[in-house]
């Protein structure tokens, strides 16, 4: 049923919840194209990435770690889309397989991350008192140290390795993460169903899980998909500086930062092809991260 | 965070909120020069490794590495919360300690790195505000225009592509077309004002472009957020011109996170100038933060981050102070 | 920290029995004046025009290795400044007890210098050297009269002699460990004069030095060039600040920024008169690989060493003109088992592998050419085997190729695992940025896993030199994939690398008839005998014990620019630490 029959429909009948799902879901999507087109493409950017990372043995035609599939440092061809590197290695199929890696570091990061962040934002939040005075120096501590030292002092002591790397990220942004969910968590602590709730009995844990924790949902969000791309620079500039994830890991940081630096002279597609791919990926988390903002921030609704 | 503290009692009540956060500060200190005490040692490979390292011969003189006198020489072979003990009371009284490779002391080696890596932060800063707050500004008026969507394209391009590659292209391209390229020899401002300005400017454009994409993204939000509250519908009801709400009544409001933001940001832009100090060959601070980790040099690195820290809470606080007086809600009556 | 892939000086010769004087025949004439003398019966080389030579030289000379060294023809012009990079400026200063590249290097000399190409012998500071009594125990060195220092505090410029000399072998030797309260371990090139117990200026011009047993490599020892000599008063000034360090050599100290610069300026009285040479010779430092080489396209620098293929094909587009030298270099890069690994304990296991390993693909796909064959010694070495012999060997011989590989697959199997099952073992090395490790890593992974399809590889990186230097040093691996610097000489070389409890024997592995070798060719100061237990041990080397995997030796590759002449003279296999010895030698001609 296309898009225009269903509202139609709904115009005719007066009544949304009237309209079929599909039509429904088809009207939504349309209307976030139109009133955010910027939004849209990084959420066609996270599809493509997501489908990348899902498909890569079927739409690639060689292995990624794959040597001698053709002559080494080749320039993009038929037979190889994004050209060769030093070991005979095909460009596009490491390209596709770094997709898995970026979606590896950044949700896993995020979800690393934003897990403890929210629960030691949300205790902060609700229990006050002493714990939240020296967590809140704590989290003042790891604002203040430069975030590259800290990663690169983490991924020394924990050795090289893409779980490592992915722990590294996360570490740091978990405790200074917990600060914005400390602030949401305090709008709504104060609320009067909290209060209502707490004068009825219930537990500490069932007020956090059942009241605090659905109303900050929306920053989550926000943070998240804020987030999302930062991870796949900052592992980036990890791997120039030799921390990132090691090879022969297809990772585009690590591709850009080190192969494709090395023979940026006479191979300028080992540079090119990954520097399209990440910048590309983090453009449209981006954006898509702007346009939830816009929707789910309250204070942005309205007019505009 | 904020203006918790002012109250409209004005000078007296600022001065005790600033005392009140001065003396926060020392427990957040503490815990700084904790992590990184601990965390430098946690390491693999100890600068005693280092030095030991690869004997070069072989033969009679294996038999017992005098570990032991290296690290008592070095003191490390106290317990870690013991030379963290050591090392507060130290820094209490002003000593950073020495370096462990060449025993210069350690404020001497921070001294001599700051100045530069200090003036690619205030170029970067001051060019990318200069740049992005108007870039935000107009993006949020013409919010949800082909206007707002070029504008807000080009300075999330400016977050995407990671530093290093930006630093690279300005290097390598020159170099590829025509065989040029920037400076690589250092001289300092006293040595060739000219020339040292030139080298002052790819890394802070570097820096500059990540942090124009920031600062004009979180212009736009708040100068959204400020253009719906009631104080503005009620300047234009009253007829005001719209460039004078923007400019007069918006922007000031808008601004004041934005202010807050940057010195946040100023962390980042340290970090941010390992990779174009190494690529552009600055002996600034944040080369020599890496190199330092790289070698083990303990009291190098606690050094750099100790006043890196100082530095930014100051900031920050200074950054607050000024929130208050310029936060109408929040001014002294 | 300053790469490691430095080149090195390496003896050659094992002078031994007071042959010295007589067989070179120049010691009056070769005199201090940079290098030691020019070539064979020469003064300093590459002077203006009708110097010898013409085009680039493929000929091998005398070491029987390929060696491109173009001379630079035009009008002298004397002075100037010359300008080469380097990632950092140098963090220890103590030639005694340094690991890396130091002032020394630059601001001293050494007693013996090696001629670049063949690695014969020649004199330097010391201009006489021979082994004075039959059971081999006493050396006696004459040494150069009127050699100058630094014109400095508190040297002044007053005359290096006897003294300095014994003071510095007594130094190397680490017999002042304990007066300075440092380690004897710490210093690290001991074993170039292994076994001195007494070194005393006779009078000033004469050095004797008691060893207290006989020791074959004692004079090559003296060439390395991690042995430089320095003032005598060194121990009082302290080692920690450059700018208060003087010395010998033909540049002296004028800037030091720590992370920026090291300036110098030329020593006027070391160099002879009319001999044309730079004024300043400065090292700026740009820690990034990418700038460095943008950074000799623009002009910037004058040189750039360890250029590989690519950089060079981009650098000739950019600038025609600029020299390419290259020669088979004194660094071997290899794999390294670890015996403690169950499976490489077995023979077989190890000698599969050997046979298993396509040694070309690995070297040709980093370096491209003019890298060479290498089983234990390193070509350079008169004892060594040549590339040509090395590449007939088993394994090596990319001809039977197929063929070791069925042997390899046999073995395997004969050893309890057949097509590698059951062997699962991890490369560790160090993944710093243009080194070769992570490649020849990863192209050794995806030949096993062809050849021997049940193999397990898999690589652990290190982002730094510390952190990866720690497991190495304590054996903590199944394999090393790894770069070393031959020491000047065989017996030496192999002694640290294969010796029970050597100190660069990092897997352990331990062969007591090995062990016997070494001791043996240590003891046998007849060079006709030494080489025969030389050849002796390579053979079993690659027989009978097969404690590494080496890939080859590297090919040196310096790019120059087109306007400098001289480095001719200094290019080959023992040309040291490239410019940090050599640059007396060079200077602008106009083009």
């Amino acid at each position: 049923m296309s898009a225009e029959a269903g509202i139609g429909q709904a115009v005719r009948t007066g009544r949304r919840g009237e309209r079929p799902l599909g039509a429904r879901i088809v009207y939504e999507v349309s209307k976030f194209i139109r009133k955010k087109p910027l939004g849209a493409f990084g959420a066609v950017v996270l599809l493509v990435l997501v489908g990348m990372a899902a498909l890569a043995p079927i739409i690639t035609p060689y292995g990624p770690l794959q040597q001698g599939t053709g002559p080494a440092l080749a320039p993009p061809s038929a037979d190889h889309l994004a050209g060769t590197d030093q070991f005979g290695r095909d460009v596009f199929t490491r390209i596709v397989y770094g997709s898995q890696i970026s979606l590896q570091v950044s949700i896993g990061a995020t979800v690393l991350a934003i897990i403890p962040a929210t629960t030691f934002g949300m205790m902060c939040a609700y229990f006050r008192g002493p714990f939240d005075l020296i967590f809140q120096r704590v989290v003042d501590a790891f604002q203040a140290i430069p975030g590259l030292i800290l990663l690169i002092t983490i991924v020394s002591i924990l050795g090289s390795g893409l779980y490592n790397v992915i722990l590294a990220l996360a570490i740091p942004a978990s405790i200074t993460g917990s600060r914005l969910q400390r602030a949401a968590s305090m709008q709504v602590t104060g609320r009067d169903y909290v209060l209502a709730a707490r004068s009825l009995g219930a537990t500490d844990a069932r007020i956090i899980t059942r009241y605090i924790l659905p109303n900050i949902m929306a920053p989550i969000i926000i943070v998240v998909s804020l987030g999302f791309g930062g991870y796949i620079l900052a592992e980036s500039s990890l791997s120039f500086l030799g921390y990132g994830v090691p090879p022969p890991a297809p990772s585009w940081g690590g591709m850009l930062a080190s192969d494709g630096r090395r023979y940026m002279y006479v191979a300028p597609h080992m540079f090119i092809a990954p520097a399209i791919a990440l910048s590309v990926v983090v453009f449209g988390v981006n954006m898509f991260g702007d346009a939830m903002r816009d929707i789910l921030d309250p204070r942005l609704r309205g007019s505009g | 965070m904020l203006a918790a503290g002012v109250s409209s009692a004005g000078g007296v009540h600022m001065a005790k909120y600033v005392i009140r956060r001065l003396i926060g500060m020392v427990p957040t200190w503490l815990i700084i020069m904790f992590m990184v005490v601990f965390m430098v040692r946690l390491i693999p490979g100890s600068v005693v490794d280092l030095l030991l390292q690869e004997q070069g011969g072989g033969g009679s003189y294996q038999e017992g590495i005098d570990r032991a006198a290296i690290e008592k020489r070095l003191g490390l072979s106290d317990p870690v919360y013991v030379q963290y003990a050591k090392y507060v009371v130290g820094v209490a009284q002003g000593d950073l300690g020495e370096s462990l490779w060449d025993n210069q002391p350690v404020t001497t080696l921070i001294a001599q790195r700051v100045p530069v890596t200090a003036q690619v932060a205030l170029v970067a800063i001051v060019t990318s505000v200069a740049v992005s707050i108007p870039v935000g500004v107009m993006s949020a008026v013409r919010r949800d225009t082909p206007v707002d969507y070029l504008l807000r394209s080009i300075s999330i391009l400016g977050i995407s592509v990671p530093g290093f590659a930006i630093g690279t292209a300005i290097v390598i391209f020159p170099t590829l077309w025509w065989g040029v390229t920037v400076s690589f020899k250092y001289v300092t401002f006293a040595e060739d004002p000219i020339q040292h300005l030139k080298l002052i400017i790819p890394p802070a454009v570097v820096l500059g472009v990540q942090l124009s994409a920031s600062v004009a993204r979180l212009t736009r939000t708040m100068m959204l957020e400020v253009l719906q509250e009631d104080y503005i519908r009620t300047a234009r009801a009253k007829g005001l011109r719209e460039t004078k709400v923007i400019v007069k009544h918006a922007l000031k409001n808008a601004l004041i996170p934005v202010v807050t933001v940057l010195g946040i940001q100023i962390t980042n832009l340290i970090g941010g100038s390992v990779i174009s100090e190494t690529i552009f060959a600055i002996p600034g601070l944040g080369r020599l933060m890496v190199s330092s980790i790289t070698a083990r040099d303990y009291p190098v690195v606690q050094g750099i981050v100790v006043m890196t820290a100082v530095f930014v809470m100051l900031m920050n606080l200074a950054v607050d102070v000024s929130y208050g007086y310029l936060d109408p809600r929040a001014r002294p009556a | 920290m300053t790469s490691r892939t430095f080149e090195s000086r390496v003896s050659r010769r094992s002078v031994l029995e007071g042959i010295g004087v007589g067989a070179l025949g120049l010691a009056g004439a070769a005199l201090i004046g940079c290098g030691g003398g020019g070539q064979a019966g020469g003064e300093a080389g590459g002077s203006a025009g009708g110097a010898a030579g013409g085009a680039a030289s493929n000929q091998p000379k005398g070491t029987g290795l390929p060696l491109t060294a173009p001379v630079v023809q035009g009008k002298e012009k004397p002075g100037g400044t010359f300008t080469e990079h380097t990632t950092s400026t140098y963090s220890q200063h103590d030639p005694g007890t340094a690991l890396a590249t130091n002032i020394w290097h630059v601001i001293g000399e050494k007693g013996l210098e090696p001629d670049p190409q063949t690695g014969a012998i020649r004199p330097h500071v010391m201009t006489s050297w021979e082994v004075a009594d039959p059971s081999g125990t006493t050396l006696v060195f004459k040494i150069k009269p009127g050699i100058k220092t630094h014109n400095m505090a508190p040297w002044n410029g007053r005359e290096f002699t006897a003294e300095d000399v014994a003071w510095n072998l007594e130094r190397i030797g680490g017999l002042y460990a304990e007066r300075l309260k440092i380690p004897a371990a710490s210093f690290q090139r001991a074993t170039m004069v292994a076994n001195l117990t007494k070194a005393q200026a006779v009078d000033p011009t004469t050095v004797k030095v008691t060893l207290s047993k006989p020791n074959s490599s004692f004079f090559n020892g003296l060439m390395d060039t991690r042995v430089p000599f320095a003032p005598k008063e060194m121990d009082e000034i302290g080692w920690t600040d450059p700018m208060k360090m003087g010395g010998i050599g033909p540049f002296q100290i004028s800037e030091w920024v720590k992370d920026q610069k090291m300036n110098y300026k030329k020593h006027a009285a070391y160099f002879r008169p009319g001999e044309p040479h730079f004024d300043n010779f400065n090292w700026t430092i740009i820690p990034d690989r990418a700038s460095a080489v943008a950074a000799f396209i623009s002009g910037q620098t004058q040189m750039i060493s360890s250029v590989n293929q690519l950089e060079i094909d981009q650098i000739k587009k950019a600038k025609q003109d600029a020299n390419l030298y290259q020669w088979v270099d004194s660094n071997w890069h290899h794999f390294r088992p670890s015996v403690e690994y169950a499976p490489f304990k077995d023979l077989r296991v190890r000698k599969a592998l050997l046979l298993a390993i396509d040694y070309a693909q690995i070297m040709d796909g980093f370096f491209g050419s003019g890298w060479g064959y290498q089983a234990a010694l390193n070509p350079g070495f008169p004892e060594g085997w040549k590339p040509d012999k090395v590449k007939t060997l088993p394994g090596y011989n990319p001809d039977t190729k197929a063929a070791d590989r069925a042997e390899a697959q046999k073995l395997l199997a004969a050893a309890g695992y057949p097509n590698g099952k059951g062997i699962d073992f991890q490369i560790i090395f160090q993944n710093t940025s243009g080194a070769a490790y992570p490649e020849n890593s990863q192209r050794f992974q995806a030949q096993m896993s062809q050849v021997f399809p049940e193999m397990k590889v898999s690589l652990k990186p290190y982002a730094d030199n510390a952190s990866f230097s720690v497991p190495q040093a304590k054996g903590d691996f199944q394999m090393v994939s790894y770069v070393i610097t031959a020491a000047p000489d065989a017996v030496i070389d192999m002694q640290s690398q294969y010796y029970t409890g050597g100190s660069r024997n990092y897997g352990h592995f331990s062969d007591k008839g090995l062990d016997a070798l070494i001791d043996k060719a240590q003891a046998e100061l007849k060079t006709d005998a030494r080489t025969a237990l030389l050849e002796e041990f390579q053979t079993k080397f690659v027989n009978d014990w097969v404690p590494m995997y080496v890939l080859g030796a590297q090919p040196a590759r310096v790019m120059v620019q087109g306007n400098v002449a001289g480095f001719d003279t200094t290019a080959g296999t023992w040309y040291g630490y490239s410019a940090t010895t050599k640059a007396c030698r060079w200077f602008y001609v106009d083009k």
